[in-house]
Parts: C-alpha cells; sequence; structure tokens
C-alpha cells in the first residue's frame, strides 16, 4: 500500500476504496478500483467472472493486502478488527465451515467473538438460524448440510448481532427459487440502517434488491450510481408492442426532443428523455401511450428503464 | 496502511491496537473443541495411550526376562512379577555407578537412582517421541484454515494475533492432555505389573517430569505453528515441519558428533543448529537439580517463542 495521507471517510460512505491494486502473480486483479458505498445502502457490485468482486472484498474485509490504494470503513481507515468488531461482518466467498461443528456452535463462537456473552451469543444464532430457515437445523454437523443449506449458513453468520456493514459475495448463490426469494425478504428486512453490499451473477435478483450499483470489470470501476439512474428509469422508457402497426413516427411527432429508437426485432419502442421538473417519466409514458394507441399500435408491455441486465451488457 | 489525522473527525480517531485476551480464550477453546469433534485428540491419545501403555507393557516384559535369566545365572528362584531384584538393585551402589555410566554425571546418576525405572522409561519415551506427534497433528492447524479459508470467519472478527496465539495454547492444552495420559497409562501398568510399586514414589515421579516434557515438547509445538502460518495448505506444513526439524536434527547430531570426537565444533553452522535445535535441549531437563536445567529450560522456551514469532510475522502480512 502506498505511504501517505489516508483520508478520513466520510459517514456518508460505509465503505471507499480509492486507486486500489491488487496484483497475483503476473494477473492484476484490481487496476485502481474506486468505490463508494454509501452508508445505509443497500449496494450491487457487479461484474462478469474475474472482474475483481470478489478481491474487492476480501480487500475490504482485511483478508487480502492491497498493493496500493486505500480503504476506509465505518468512518476509519483500513480494515482493523478491533475497531470494527461487531460492526462489520461478510460471507467471505468460498470460505467451508468445519464440517465437524454443530451449526449452532459455529454461529454461537462467531457471535462471541463479536463481543457477545454466552446468553447474547446463544440467542443470535438462534435468530439467525431461524431468519435463514435453519432453526430446525441448528444441531446438525455442518457436513450434514447441502451446498445451499451450507450458503444459508454462511449468511447467518453474517446477519448475527448489529453490524453496520455486512458484505455479503454471491449469497443465493446455490440457493433454489424459493431459499432465494426468503433469502431477499431476510435481507430486505434486515436493511434497518445498516449497509448491504451485495455480489451476484442474478442480475434481476440485484435489480429487485439494490438501490445503489456498480459495474466494475478488469478491476475497474465501470460505473456506479442509484440504480434507478444506471438503469435509466427517470430518463428511459421501453415500451413493447404486439403484432401489427408500428405508429413509431406518431411516438416522435408527440415528443419532439426526445430520443425515440424502434427494434423491430424485440418489437420495443425505446424513449430516452432529459426529466424536469414538470415533466416526470410519468407525463412522457402518457404521451407515448397516447402516441401509439392513436396510431393503432398495440401495447404488449411498458418498462421504465432499461434492465441491469442490458446495461451490464451494453458497459462490460 | 497509514492515516491522515482530520482534527475534529471521527474518523481521525484510531484505536489503539488491543491484545484480547478474551478473543485468544475463545479460539483455543475452540481449538479444542475441534480437535474432540474431529477425534484428532482421540487419535494423539490413542497413539499415547496404546503405544505408551504397550512399551511400559513391554519394559516391564524386558524387566522380568533380564531378572529370570540373572537369577538362572546365579541358581536363584526367578519371580514372575517384574522388578522384585531391580527394586532391590536400586538401593545398590552398582545400580548408582549404572547410571553414573548412562548419565556421566554423578549428581544426575544420584537423581535418577531415586526414580523408579518406570519413571526413567516415561520421561524417555515422551521426549523422544513426542516432539514428532506434535510436528505431525499440529502443523495443520492454521495451515489447513487458510487452504479452507475458514480462518476468513474468524479473522474477520478478531486480530490475528489473538487468533495465532489461541491457536498456540489450544494445541498446548492438547499436547499436555496427551502427556499426561501417557503418565497416568504408565503408571497403572507398572502398577500392575512391576514388583514393589510405590504409589507416591511413582506419582511423584510422573508428575515431575510430565511438566519437562511438556517443556520439551513446546518449541515443536512452535515449530509445527511456524510452518502452519508460512504455508497454506496442510500437507506442506507437515512437510515443512517435519523436514525442518529432521534437518535441525542432523546438523545437531553431526555438532554433538564432532564435540565428543574432538571437544569441539568447528562448523558455525553446526554450532548454531545445537542451539536452534530443541534436541540439543533435552539433557538438562532430564536432571532438575542439574547446572543446565534452567539454562534448557530457558532455550526451549525462548526457541517456541522465535519459532512462533517468525511464523507469525508473516501471518500477519500475509493474504488469508
Amino acid at each position: 500500500m502506498t505511504a501517505g495521507a489516508i483520508h478520513a471517510t466520510s459517514s456518508a460512505h460505509a465503505l471507499r476504496l480509492t486507486g486500489v491494486t491488487k496484483r497475483f502473480k503476473r494477473r492484476e486483479a484490481l487496476r485502481g478500483l474506486n468505490l463508494e458505498v454509501p452508508a445505509g445502502s443497500i449496494f450491487g457490485l457487479i461484474g462478469p467472472n474475474g472482474a475483481g468482486k470478489t478481491t474487492a472484498f476480501s480487500v475490504a474485509c482485511g483478508f487480502l493486502r492491497p498493493d496500493t490504494g486505500e480503504v476506509a470503513i465505518l468512518g476509519g481507515p483500513g480494515f482493523d478488527p478491533a475497531r470494527l468488531k461487531g460492526r462489520l461482518t461478510a460471507l467471505p466467498q468460498d470460505a467451508v465451515l468445519g464440517r465437524e461443528t454443530r451449526c449452532v456452535d459455529h454461529l454461537t463462537y462467531f457471535a462471541r467473538l463479536q463481543g457477545m456473552d454466552t446468553a447474547e451469543a446463544a440467542a443470535a444464532a438462534a435468530q439467525a438460524l431461524d431468519e435463514v430457515g435453519l432453526g430446525d437445523r441448528a444441531r446438525e454437523r455442518a457436513k450434514a448440510l447441502s451446498h445451499g443449506m451450507l450458503r444459508r449458513l454462511g449468511v447467518a453468520q453474517a446477519l448475527m448481532g448489529r453490524p453496520e456493514l455486512v458484505l455479503l459475495d454471491e449469497p443465493t448463490s446455490g440457493l433454489d427459487p424459493r431459499h432465494a426469494a426468503e433469502l431477499r425478504d431476510v435481507l430486505r428486512r434486515k436493511r434497518d440502517g445498516r449497509t448491504l453490499l451485495i455480489s451476484s451473477h442474478n442480475l434481476t435478483e440485484l435489480e429487485s434488491l439494490c438501490d445503489h450499483v456498480a459495474f466494475i470489470d478488469r478491476g475497474v470501476l465501470v460505473t456506479s450510481g442509484a440504480t434507478d439512474v444506471v438503469t435509466g428509469k427517470g430518463q428511459e422508457i421501453e415500451i413493447a408492442l404486439g403484432p401489427g402497426p408500428e405508429p413509431v413516427e406518431v411516438v416522435r411527432g408527440a415528443l419532439p426532443g426526445d430520443t425515440v429508437d424502434w427494434e423491430p426485432d424485440a418489437r420495443v419502442v425505446r424513449i430516452r428523455f432529459a426529466p424536469t421538473a414538470g415533466r416526470a417519466a410519468e407525463d412522457v409514458i402518457g404521451a407515448a401511450l397516447r402516441a401509439l394507441l392513436d396510431g393503432g399500435g398495440r401495447i404488449a408491455g411498458v418498462r421504465r428503464g432499461t434492465s441491469l441486465e442490458k446495461k451490464f451488457l451494453e458497459m462490460t | 496502511m497509514t492515516a491522515a489525522f482530520v482534527p475534529g473527525g471521527p474518523a481521525a480517531v484510531r484505536p489503539r491496537p488491543r491484545f484480547s485476551a478474551r478473543d485468544t480464550l475463545l479460539v483455543a477453546r475452540f481449538e479444542l473443541g475441534e480437535a474432540l469433534r474431529t477425534r484428532l485428540l482421540l487419535v494423539m491419545v490413542l497413539l499415547f495411550v496404546g503405544g505408551g501403555g504397550f512399551s511400559a507393557w513391554g519394559f516391564s516384559k524386558f524387566i522380568a526376562q533380564m531378572e529370570n535369566v540373572s537369577a538362572q545365572a546365579l541358581g536363584a528362584p526367578g519371580s514372575k512379577q517384574a522388578g522384585s531384584q531391580l527394586g532391590r538393585l536400586r538401593h545398590t551402589p552398582m545400580y548408582r555407578t549404572l547410571m553414573r555410566a548412562v548419565s556421566g554425571d554423578e549428581q544426575k546418576a544420584a537423581y535418577m537412582a531415586s526414580l523408579p525405572p518406570m519413571v526413567l522409561f516415561y520421561a524417555w519415551m515422551t521426549l523422544a517421541f513426542t516432539p514428532w506427534l506434535v510436528l505431525l497433528t499440529s502443523a495443520d492447524t492454521i495451515a489447513a484454515e487458510v487452504a479452507s479459508r475458514s480462518i476468513r470467519y474468524t479473522a474477520l472478527r478478531t486480530g490475528r494475533l489473538e487468533y495465532a496465539v489461541g491457536k498456540l495454547i489450544g494445541q498446548t492444552v492438547i499436547v499436555a492432555a496427551v502427556i499426561g495420559l501417557a503418565g497416568i497409562t504408565f503408571y497403572v501398568v507398572s502398577w500392575i505389573f512391576m514388583a514393589g510399586f510405590a504409589h507416591g514414589e511413582m506419582a511423584r515421579g510422573i508428575l515431575s517430569y510430565a511438566p519437562l516434557v511438556l517443556a520439551h515438547a513446546l518449541p515443536f509445538v512452535g515449530f509445527a505453528l511456524f510452518a502452519s502460518m508460512v504455508m497454506s495448505s496442510a500437507n506442506a506444513a507437515r512437510a515443512l515441519a517435519l523436514g525442518g526439524m529432521s534437518i535441525l536434527g542432523i546438523l545437531y547430531g553431526l555438532s554433538r558428533a564432532e564435540e565428543l570426537r574432538t571437544g569441539s565444533v568447528s562448523n558455525a553452522l553446526w554450532d548454531l543448529a545445537a542451539y536452534l535445535s530443541p534436541f540439543g535441549h533435552t539433557d538438562g531437563l532430564l536432571y532438575p537439580g542439574g547446572a543446565a536445567f534452567w539454562t534448557d529450560l530457558t532455550i526451549c522456551l525462548a526457541l517456541t517463542a522465535v519459532y512462533f514469532g517468525v511464523g507469525f510475522a508473516w501471518l500477519r502480512k500475509r493474504d488469508l
């Protein structure tokens, strides 16, 4: 890490990485990554395989030492277990829990290391296991759990206590759809002023869960911001048309100054506009639908903004 | 990483790093629990109790056979139970002479002659075998967690020093437990098979040697943890622990051989190895009243700290 000043973290950011680089032998995993995670947000970290997501997580958690750059966490410089005890928790990717140890014993041990006394730790462990649907497996050894259950046990240890910042690396990986949905509900409920940083390849999941997202690719930040802004929810509309007339020119006439594109294969009209105080997305949707209906178009669906997935494919 | 001081800003206040004894004990207790759950402790106990019991029984049979052979040669009646002749022999000048020949020191010989032979056999066996068992079983304690990344769950919640010291304490308690159980085994076997068994004498003898065996084992625990902290897989750590200590042992052997042959050691590497190898500090521990006792005990403890410290210096900086 470079010597010199590290800026104090603004309280507006739970986590900030500035110019972080990390090299593994000949491969540079992070190439000056800048990332700011607003406090209290559910933040999605998105990137293709090998983009550096897990490395960024590991640097934030102190597992990996950055070669250069600065890390600021919860109002202080760098990872410090004494300062961050019980305030920062994480679900590390591919970290195995001891096979012979019972679920409840794992969690009680971790809770005690977070500073809880015996009774608090037992209660926190039981609650966390219930939250991830493993309450009835508390006394089973980890080796008796399926892959999905182990994942949930990993999430449970990250949710214990009252951490201010929770880093979850692929939390729903390997979960069946029901448990994945339940876990998303748990994360929403657990928000309560916490900052959750989640990495996942399930972009639909992140779009529904996260209010902020960042795309990283090849170790650098591609874009970052509020999910609505990144996906253009306030500046972009997609209207799908059913078979029949394609009155795109009518829409162009009704929305002068806006960009109206027609994607014939998908039969989607895409409108990009600049929102103003007197003209929000709802107004543009109304005008566009009126124009399409007047032109005989058959409306199959309306969507604000583009999907996170589409945005991801465009940008990486 | 350094931090710029921002006057008045909350981020400017960085808590002074503190060592948490509580966390250390939590890690140590979990380590003991893991040893029980993974049956490591059971294996060690079986090896020590089984091996110790078998060798103590073998020793008693050897003594019985020797006594019967000598009785036959003298035309005296033999004994079914071992130790009846040896018990009488212990209090003769001839036995003292034998001990002097073994130890090379008059005071040491007097001390050894005061102990039941089974206690000396216990001391010799445990001093000889505990180090290798320690190197074999303790070397993977951290390296395996690095390999499986399970260390990350702990490293997020406590400092690396607390973690490493907790592991050291946990392993030390495990080794102490098996040394103690081995002592009980020798005691019981001696009680059953040796004539003239004296409870108090045997118990005092084992109780006086068990802590010394542990003290002698500590540098090996330190070396095993050193290997565990610098390697990233259990097998590599075990190989380094066994290989490294074997090399130190061989260098010490060469140094000792030259010293016996010429009266001094000319090779500086061998001489250094004699100090760095815990094998070079066994003799002093065998005689608690001797001049070398405190020196060897101090060196054993210092070697533990040095091996552990060098390993920790690596662990502190490494990626997990």
